[in-house]
């Protein structure tokens, strides 16, 4: 019977274990469940229409309903027009488009998802079965404004306040209309795509601006330093950086000038003399290839991997063109916060979303707090660039985005990418912030599929955003 | 919004999350130490007895063997006090102490065993210097208290050494626990009944009395069957009743609310079909536990599972070959293991081939069988495993391979065969996947858990999700989406529990099936009837095997197996064949221990 006892003493340590681990394995599925599945392809619709059918309100930053239930039915935004500039951020109750508030915060709206103490007082009170409301940063006026600048062409625009990271406006086109989505029924190609924070998108020129930091923080960094220009000529031979736009030489220059006139030859040579390390470093001080929550939301910054042992191609990257399968991409958001960073002294706030909920009692709670994403090393660096893309709006190539009486910053840039289609399409890109502590804005825009005056595009939605006195 | 009643029930989560999760902790925490206080007291040598004996060999020499609660003498590795001998059976006699004396009884029926040269068919008292013969060998019995006070020496050793077999005996004290599971049921029985529709008029009463029925039947059986059998586990009864319980609130919810009716069907239609589906949930619970003392009594009282075990052997593969057979031709979905009587009755014979099986297992793993038996076992068991695996059953086969496993490692000791087994037992897993590709699909549906949803795993995700939006507490009963999931009512059943109950609750369900097994592991120590001792143990393993399968299984832990959690899931002949397992543990439990009563 000993033996007996030895052999069911071990079975029971083994049984002990495993039931541990079962208990335990539960909770850690509960617990990634509320993380990773509140949307999923597939749901049953109709389940999800009676789940939604009493769940709170998702208000815009200027107390506009985006989504709301009323009479069993779950409504979007009155304004057609706004309803579909929100689609692809606010989502639909069906779950048809992945990474968006509707889903992602799905428990908060039916009233699931708060803490225990919280719930505990609504249980208490009769309003625990209420759901919370949410409002976004989002502005329905801007965002408006966005969309119609943006008409029939493929792109996105994003305004970020970038001293404190809140998302004014994110629009991306073609969208389509919430009903469209529920009943999946006309929808155009890529409309259910946010490119405003999914995207990824060769940055062309805009990325001189990080080249010139990674400049600015090389051992080799002289403030008077001028070189030549060559034109269609290659910097250093076939295979390395010319000006492909068909310009003429740009002849002596320096950095003020170059951007001015974006010029390649300039950014391709300092980029060399920065050197592959410090590029990368600085593109990771940037945010470049760092993971971004929109709170519960998936964002993408850009990716950058600097090519270490070939000058000619490091030159190309300097300049924002990924030649030979380079990784070089960057989203509409990440533009803004890129700017954002110069405006605001090197510091890269966290972009969000959600401002806060509402609570069933109508109290404003769970305020998103501000927090810094990354920070840059430069900081006598960061004004110098920040001058040169001032003048770069007040007397270059940005000069669309110009509005009298305010201090404008801004870079275009252009890029070929493989469009929708699988085609080699040139997209206009752009990067620009206002300095006014009154009106802290960002902006980053992508256009696909053309030449487009984007500094203009810019120009118009900023003072459009000044307009609005946002920051009250 | 809601209404007042509807709230009260959602509100009913909270002391009924609270209430489950205390009752069921308390019983785990009294159900391990009682097995840890048993194990202590059988394995410390009794202070102050042993056995000395003449090896016949070294004519005079004296060896002294230390005494247990219960002691096993044989020639095989598994005894206590191994004498090898040609002359000596494998497993031989029995010293044990019971109520505060010693006895000494042959374990098999076909040995020699001699006390001072009276031979010994029944358990025998045994007094100091008395001596035992067994084979070529002779020993002593030694108790020291009496030859010291011969000797005129006082024994140093308490009373309460002597006596402590007395100690393991008391029962725990359930009533604690019992009286949360009453509360329990109570509340979730009014919670229920406050969200049952109005316009179902008399399906309430009907609610009210059965459900009724079986919570008054379950009070009177709780107080009035320890009075009729001695030993009578109330902790695994409370364990079990909980179960039920909560299975019998989950049904009644799925019955009667958040029920769509079919455009074409007429309201009294809708009402009759609604109210034949509870009755029948209803029905074979009270069933279940009207036969209750039934199988106990026969269990505890006869040598019936004994009897049966031929019967066994031929009926466990006899029915998979039916269900295999028959089954078929009213496959609905993938593969059938219900057979349609005439009458439209279905029967899910593959629950009760379960029982026999393991009545089987039970009866080859009694003593340490030799090699020869042991193949023999494994080429029966082999063949049901076959039958399974073509019916296809992949989770019989997941947990009547573990519960084979446990019994054998216990019952034998053997651990290098043990492993060997498991090895075996993953290359047949190995081969059902290169073979199955309905293995190979839900594999796949695993593996692809958090990355993808697909056909084969979208089930679990819509589990999942359920589970994560009922949080602790859960969202209350009827506020959930049981819709919003494929076979809620039954093989999902453990995700709605926890998307209405909360994970308390859920959690709860299976500390209860660690009651179980620990209550049954206590048992099954203390018993000197090897089948006893390895049926209780089988059983008591299998329905926690069943359960943690079924839940690790839908909560995505392991591949989705496809069985059904015990006593909760939707399900007629399932729910019968379970009960009659409960009785079995229950009545084995309750034998005394040398097995049954006469
Ligand atoms: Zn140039």
């Amino acid at each position: 019977m000993k033996q007996l006892m030895r052999s069911l003493k071990s079975i029971l340590l083994l049984f002990l274990i495993l039931s541990f681990a079962l208990l335990a394995g539960i909770v850690v599925q509960q617990n990634k469940s509320q993380r990773l599945l509140l949307q999923s392809s597939n749901e049953n619709k109709a389940v999800l229409h009676s789940r939604y059918s009493n769940a709170g309100t998702i208000w815009s930053a200027d107390m506009v309903r985006l989504a709301y239930s009323k009479d069993g039915e779950r409504q979007y935004a009155e304004n057609s027009e706004l309803a579909r500039a929100m689609i692809q951020t606010v989502g639909d109750y069906t779950h048809n488009i992945g990474n968006t508030i509707e889903g992602a915060y799905q428990d908060r709206l039916i009233g699931t998802g708060r803490s225990f103490t919280q719930q505990l007082a609504f249980d208490f009170t009769g309003n625990g079965m209420v759901g919370d409301d949410i409002i976004l940063t989002l502005n329905s006026d801007l965002t408006l404004h966005a969309q119609n600048l943006l008409g029939d062409s493929n792109g996105s625009i994003v305004i970020i306040n970038y001293k404190t990271g809140a998302i004014l406006c994110m629009v991306s086109t073609p969208n389509i209309y919430p009903d469209n989505v529920i009943a999946w029924t006309d929808i155009p190609e890529s409309s259910l795509f946010n490119r405003s924070i999914a995207g990824a998108y060769a940055p062309g020129s805009t990325y001189k601006v990080v080249t010139g930091i990674a400049w600015t923080e090389s051992e080799q960094y002289d403030p008077n330093y001028t070189m030549y220009c060559k034109g269609q000529e290659t910097l250093l031979g076939p295979g390395s950086v010319t000006e492909d736009r068909g310009e003429d030489a740009h002849g002596e220059i320096n950095m003020q000038t170059a951007y001015h006139v974006s010029c390649n030859h300039f950014f391709g040579d300092v980029g060399i003399k920065a050197g592959a390390e410090l590029m990368q470093n600085t593109a990771e001080q940037f945010g470049f290839n760092k993971p971004l929550s929109l709170g519960r939301l998936v964002g993408k910054t850009g990716t950058y991997k600097a090519v270490a042992d070939d000058q000619y191609l490091l030159s190309w990257q300097s300049i924002g063109q990924p030649i030979e399968n380079n990784e070089l991409t960057v989203s509409p958001l990440h533009l803004a916060m890129i700017s954002g960073a110069i405006a605001n002294h090197g510091i890269m706030m966290q972009p969000y979303l959600v401002k806060n909920y509402i609570s069933p009692f109508g109290k404003n709670y769970d305020i998103t707090k501000q927090e810094v994403f990354s920070q840059l090393n430069s900081t006598a660096g960061v004004e110098v660039i920040k001058n040169n893309l001032i003048t770069t709006v007040e007397q270059g190539r940005a000069y669309g985005s110009y509005i009298q009486g305010y201090v404008i910053g801004g870079k275009t840039g252009t890029a070929e990418s493989v469009n929708d289609d699988g085609e080699l399409a040139t997209n206009s890109l752009y990067t620009g912030f206002i300095d006014d502590p009154y009106n802290p804005y960002a902006v980053g825009i992508v256009i696909e599929n053309g030449i487009y005056d984007t500094p203009t595009i810019a120009g118009s939605i900023l003072a459009k955003a000044i307009e609005l006195n946002l920051s009250n | 919004m809601q209404s007042l009643t509807s709230y009260i029930t959602y509100l009913a989560r909270y002391p009924l999350a609270i209430l489950a999760i205390i009752l069921t902790v308390v019983l785990v925490w009294q159900s391990l130490r009682s097995l840890l206080n048993r194990f202590k007291q059988h394995t410390t040598p009794a202070h102050g007895f042993f056995l000395m004996s003449q090896t016949a060999v070294a004519g005079d020499f004296v060896e002294s063997y230390s005494l247990f609660h219960t002691t096993a003498i044989g020639s095989s590795r598994s005894s206590d006090i191994r004498l090898n001998s040609k002359s000596i059976a494998r497993r031989h006699a029995l010293i044990y102490l019971h109520d505060g004396k010693w006895f000494v009884r042959p374990a098999d029926s076909n040995v020699n065993l001699y006390v001072n040269d009276r031979k010994v068919n029944n358990p025998r008292r045994i007094k100091n210097q008395d001596l035992i013969r067994m084979g070529d060998r002779t020993m002593v019995f030694v108790d020291e208290r009496d030859s010291a006070e011969l000797s005129g020496y006082e024994f140093e050793g308490s009373i309460a050494d002597w006596q402590y077999d007395k100690i393991v005996e008391q029962p725990l004290r359930t009533g604690f626990s019992w009286l949360l599971v009453s509360l329990f049921f109570l509340i979730g029985y009014i919670a229920v009944f406050l969200i049952i529709p109005s316009d179902f008029g008399r399906l309430r009463i009907i609610y009210l009395l059965l459900l009724g029925f079986f919570f008054v039947f379950a009070q009177i059986y709780y107080y009035v069957l320890p009075l009729t059998f001695e030993n009578f586990d109330r902790a695994i009864y409370t364990a079990f009743i909980f179960i039920a319980a909560l299975g019998l609130i989950i049904q009644a919810r799925f019955a009667f609310v958040d029920r769509i009716k079919p455009l074409d069907w007429s309201n009294a239609e809708f009402i009759r079909y609604i109210r034949n589906d509870f009755i029948v949930q209803a029905g074979v619970a009270i069933i279940g536990l009207a036969i209750l003392p039934i199988v106990i009594l026969i269990v505890q009282r006869t040598r019936f599972l004994e009897k049966i075990y031929y019967a066994s052997l031929i009926l466990t593969p006899l029915l998979y070959l039916a269900t295999l057979i028959l089954g078929r031709g009213a496959a609905e979905w993938g593969a059938s293991l219900w057979i349609t009587l005439p009458g439209g009755i279905s029967l899910q014979l593959t629950e009760f081939a379960k029982i026999t099986y393991l009545i089987v297992l039970a009866n080859f793993f009694k003593i340490r069988p030799p090699l020869k038996t042991q193949l023999l076992f494994a080429g029966w068991a082999g063949f049901n495993f076959i039958l399974i695996m073509l019916l296809p059953d992949l989770g019989s086969m997941m947990i009547l391979l573990p519960v084979t496993l446990i019994v054998f490692s216990v019952m034998t000791s053997e651990y290098l065969k043990t492993a060997g087994i498991l090895v075996g037992g993953t290359l047949i897993f190995f081969v059902a996947y290169k073979l199955l590709s309905y293995v190979q699909n839900r594999l796949y549906g695993w593996l692809t858990l958090w990355t993808e949803t697909n056909a084969y795993n979208e089930q679990i995700i819509f589990g999942l999700q359920a589970i994560g939006r009922g949080g602790i507490f859960g969202r209350g009963l009827g506020v959930g989406n049981p819709r919003s999931i494929p076979l809620a009512s039954s093989d999902m059943v453990f995700s709605v529990i926890c998307e209405e109950m909360g994970i308390l609750v859920g959690l709860a369900i299976i500390l209860c099936f660690i009651i179980t097994w620990l209550r049954g592991a206590s048992a099954a120590a203390k018993v000197r009837d090897g089948f006893t001792s390895s049926l209780i143990l089988a059983l008591a393993t299998y329905f926690f095997v069943e359960a943690a399968v079924v839940i690790a299984g839908t909560t995505g832990l392991i591949p989705l197996t496809g069985a059904t959690l015990p006593l909760i899931a939707k399900g007629g002949s399932s729910v019968i064949a379970k009960w009659l397992m409960i009785g079995m543990l229950i009545g084995l439990c309750c034998r005394n221990e040398e097995g049954a009563y006469k």
